[in-house]
């Protein structure tokens, strides 16, 4: 980031002032600006990352005391049939998400990004889903997924019978990714929208003087100069999706018979329902490892599609 | 790009149709939030109210726990965010503006806290505040708000910014960093805190697992709390919870509003955060 860089270089001019006294003058006044945030990262981070890895090795109901059970809990993720459930549940979200929200945001980020009338009502409208309550909205969506709600009734003079959204298995998680794709697409919108007003109008201008249709600026000017945007959108979206808690919570308990309970939600499930606080830590640890594991194919991946000016 | 006339008209009139197709929920929310329970539950759906029931929402905040809720969202809320803004800026100030031992060192420190998921400081954060007793506490729902390793760096990019000529000016004219953090960098810098400001705003009004995991008594639910309990309670009075669910997003809508520059800005500038 150009402006991080920048900072690297800033020195503060007081040090030509005071050259000697400047290291432990700042010291002080750092530990002053610094106190709340020192503190604030040991108590809300540091510690509790300690705590994790200490629970992850352990025991522990809240009730009893903790009890070290070395590497107990993660033998039983391995041979976890639910686990394995979850981890493909976390699968299908994460691929079906990133598909909708990347094709779909990048259609409202190429409608956005032209000058027509009204553009700033309509940017408003696009980002209002993203920045609502989603137990608010979600609540909104599990009634009209209802058998007799507004989507089945909408969907019946199109010939389409009453589809059990949310109270069939097979159905449930094609509901949640869509009512999660309505809620975060134009998170990936404003990103690609920003990467699309980055690139210069002269190479449209140039590439249709030498005849290029639509298509083709499309595929060798946009695509390709846009794709470090992408890059970045995938990484984050997957992350954040990976993460993901309200929208079950509210609208399926991970239900019907498991069939959208993630690797998140089952962290929730078995720390705070069945209080397997060493467990849940032990699947929160794995979380971390599939989060870092993706990320790094990912980074590798980037160099057989990524184009960097 | 010049467009011609027609692909114009079939633009705005594709950007017509998504704007309405993501509006959709919200208008039904409305829409149910006016209804009698009766015309709520009748099939086919009843897309507009006969006589609008505004009283559902008077229902809502009185009987059903929405307006307790709402003043206790409203008062965390507002002590998060003011004491983030707070914490953060101090914090960017000392990384943007001050050279001590391990500067950098500690900043990659929080930088690298931001990698760790949630998920894995949630669990033990949740003992923490059993242990201590906290359990069913303002303060369990405020402390954690207080502080954010992504708010420093934001306003320490922010931060950056502002030419150092700015400091060196006030040191001569005898001030200390002190002045220079209240009378310098924190007024030159109203579009940082506005976007952290929007941020913690949003993250906070709109939590729901951290109150999951520390509230049980119905005094102390913020809205989205109240709203998720109320699913198992009032299953039936869809009308009643539709009309809460609008309540709890009216005053997200109305800042957004007021900050959607910064909001929009900053996520393209940091990308952290859905």
């Amino acid at each position: 980031m150009a402006t991080g860089q920048k900072a690297q270089t800033v020195s503060a001019p007081w040090s030509i002032l005071r050259p000697k006294e400047r290291r432990h003058r700042d010291l002080y006044v750092a530990l002053l600006f610094l106190a709340p945030s020192l503190l604030g990262l040991f108590l809300l981070q540091v510690l509790p990352i300690g705590t994790a890895l200490v629970l992850g090795v352990s025991e522990w109901n809240i009730i009893d005391p903790v009890k070290f059970v070395g590497l107990k809990n993660f033998v039983e993720v391995a041979t976890d049939a639910t686990f394995y459930h979850t981890l493909e549940n976390t699968l299908y979200i994460t691929v079906g998400l990133e598909i909708l929200n990347t094709l779909l945001g990048l259609c409202a980020a190429l409608l956005l990004k032209n000058a027509m009338r009204g553009i700033d009502l309509y940017r408003t409208i696009y980002f209002l889903p993203l920045i609502t309550t989603w137990a608010a909205v979600a609540i909104a969506w599990r009634y009209m997924y209802s058998l007799e709600g507004p989507i089945n009734a909408m969907l019946g003079p199109l010939g389409i019978d009453p589809i059990p959204w949310l109270s069939r298995p097979e159905w449930a998680m094609p509901a949640v990714i869509i009512t999660i794709t309505w809620k975060t697409l134009s998170w990936k919108t404003i990103i690609l929208l920003a990467g699309l007003q980055s690139i210069p109008n002269e190479f449209y201008e140039a590439s249709s003087i030498d005849g290029a249709s639509r298509l083709q600026q499309f595929w060798k000017i946009t695509l390709p100069l846009l794709s470090p945007a992408l890059f970045f959108a995938l990484i984050i979206g997957i992350i954040n999706t990976l993460q993901i808690f309200d929208p079950i919570f509210i609208m399926t308990d991970g239900g019907p018979a498991d069939s959208t309970r993630t690797l998140s939600y089952y962290i929730y499930t078995r720390g705070f329902q069945n209080l397997r606080m060493g467990y849940a830590a032990a699947l929160s640890w794995v979380l971390f490892a599939i989060i870092l594991l993706f990320t790094l194919i990912q980074w590798i991946l980037q160099k057989r599609w990524v184009f960097y000016q | 790009m010049k467009l011609r006339r027609r692909e114009t008209i079939s633009l705005q009139l594709v950007t017509l149709l998504g704007a309405a197709a993501l509006l959709f929920p919200f208008l039904w929310m409305i829409s149910a939030s006016l209804q009698t329970l009766q015309e709520v539950e009748s099939f086919p759906p009843i897309w507009i109210p006969e006589v609008p029931q505004w009283a559902n929402y008077v229902d809502a905040v009185v009987n059903y726990n929405i307006g307790r809720a709402l003043i206790n969202s409203a008062v965390i809320t507002t002590v998060s965010v003011v004491g983030q803004l707070i914490v953060c800026s101090l914090g960017a100030y000392a990384f943007s503006r001050l050279r001590f031992p391990g500067r950098d060192t500690l900043f990659l420190l929080f930088l690298a806290t931001m990698m760790i998921p949630h998920y894995v400081t949630i669990i033990p954060l949740y003992t923490m505040v059993w242990s201590a007793g906290l359990i069913d506490t303002y303060t369990a729902l405020i402390f954690p708000g207080l502080f954010s390793p992504f708010g420093t760096f934001l306003l320490r990019q922010f931060f950056n910014q502002i030419p150092i000529s700015l400091d060196e000016a006030t040191l001569i004219d005898g001030g200390n960093h002190w002045h220079i953090y209240l009378y310098v960098i924190m007024p030159l810098s109203r579009g940082g805190l506005g976007a952290l400001g929007i941020f913690s705003f949003l993250g906070i009004w709109n939590t729901l697992f951290w109150p999951v995991l520390v509230i049980n008594s119905k005094e102390l639910f913020t809205l989205p709390l109240a709203l998720a309990m109320a699913q198992g309670q009032f299953v039936t009075l869809i009308h009643i919870q539709m009309a809460g669910s609008v309540i709890a997003c009216v005053p997200v809508i109305v800042v957004f509003l007021m900050l959607q520059k910064q909001f929009i800005a900053s996520i393209a500038l940091s990308g952290m955060k859905q």
